[in-house]
């Protein structure tokens, strides 16, 4: 029905505002997450990949995808 | 303490004061003292949504600069005795009042109530910030259409920024009779795309409109249960929502459907 139609466009509409709305705090993001991998493994700020894609319900999907170059050796995992 | 709960829309028109004065008085009659704060500086409308507007003599901005105390400038409803109002000024006022000096405001009153409930202006500037930056709470209001919808979501992602303790949405003016025959988008659709949780519905409801020519609170009629239940979920977390396609349903419901298109 109308409806129908009207929620597509409703959808649109969310998205669109929301792909607009998140790009000053990715940034910020990226560096918290590099900082956050650095402890435990070593990667370069470079090679981190933080996206924030809307998807169809009008949430997020966060996708973070980094090449490690090494794991680090933690005390815990040692013994 | 007061639970201090802001009512803001983004989108102006979708009847924040008229809910405000009728939330306001729900909770009265639950048997809780409130006050009623319009922050809409200089377009001030909650004194007549309530009738109350001959019955000013201080305003907010008089407890400010200090011409009176705040108990002074607070007006007792006519219809709800524990529920009272405290003016905005209505002239153009070129001075820029800080939240700070609002906040002073109720700090002075406070303790009288259990309640106070803020009625925000339209739009996402100053305003907006003034009337969020005060409240602990907030109610986000929309009606079913997507203009309605989208600033809301919008209002929802400010919100964010001021660390409410909750937030919910209140779902506006909605037509059971076209909910229900898919030419209006329904509550489920649009509390799925706002993932908040909602206080209630309210039905577009002639009674409010019937009410608005004399003001004060709406007494009777569906949109009255309406407020008494958002006013239950806001007191203690009731989850009863109303059902506004219920009086369309079935054999008779088909015929109040026809009857309304058709007069």
């Amino acid at each position: 029905m109308d409806a129908n139609r009207s929620i597509d466009r409703l959808k649109n509409v969310l998205v669109q505002d929301k792909e607009q709305n998140p790009v000053k705090i990715m940034g910020i993001l990226k560096n918290d997450i590099t900082k956050l991998l650095s402890n435990y493994m070593e990667v370069d700020g470079d090679d981190v990949d933080v996206n924030l894609l809307v998807n169809n319900n009008g949430s997020y999907d966060l996708v973070i995808k980094s090449v490690v170059r090494r794991v680090k050796v933690i005390q815990t995992f040692v013994g | 303490m007061a639970r201090r709960i802001v009512i803001t829309s983004g989108k102006g028109g979708v009847g924040k004061t008229t809910l405000c004065a009728n939330i306001g008085g729900a909770l009265s009659r639950l048997g809780a003292k409130v006050l009623l704060l319009d922050l809409d500086f200089g377009l001030n409308n909650l004194d007549v949504v309530l009738g109350v507007e001959s019955k000013i003599v201080y305003d907010i901005l008089d407890v400010i600069t200090g011409k009176c105390r705040a108990k002074q400038a607070l007006i007792a409803d006519d219809k709800c005795d524990k529920l009272y109002i405290l003016p905005t000024f209505h002239t153009f006022n070129l001075n820029n009042i800080d939240y700070e000096q609002i906040d002073k405001v109720i700090n002075e009153v406070e303790y009288l109530f259990d309640y106070v409930i803020i009625d925000c202006p339209a739009g996402m500037d100053n305003g907006f910030a003034r009337a969020c930056s005060i409240a602990k709470e907030a109610i986000v209001v929309t009606t079913p259409h997507i203009s309605a919808i989208r600033d809301a979501d919008k209002i929802l992602s400010m919100l964010s920024y001021y660390k409410m303790n909750s937030v919910g949405v209140v779902i506006n003016r909605v037509r059971g009779d076209l909910t229900i025959t898919g030419e209006m988008i329904d509550i489920d659709t649009i509390v799925d795309f706002l993932h908040t949780k909602i206080y209630g519905v309210v039905p577009e409801d002639d009674d409010i409109s019937r009410n608005l020519l004399m003001g004060g609170v709406v007494e009777s009629g569906e949109a009255f249960e309406a407020y008494n239940l958002i006013a239950k979920a806001i007191d203690h977390g009731s989850e009863v929502i109303y059902d506004c396609e219920k009086k369309y349903k079935g054999f008779w419901g088909s015929i109040r459907r026809k009857i309304k298109r058709t007069v």
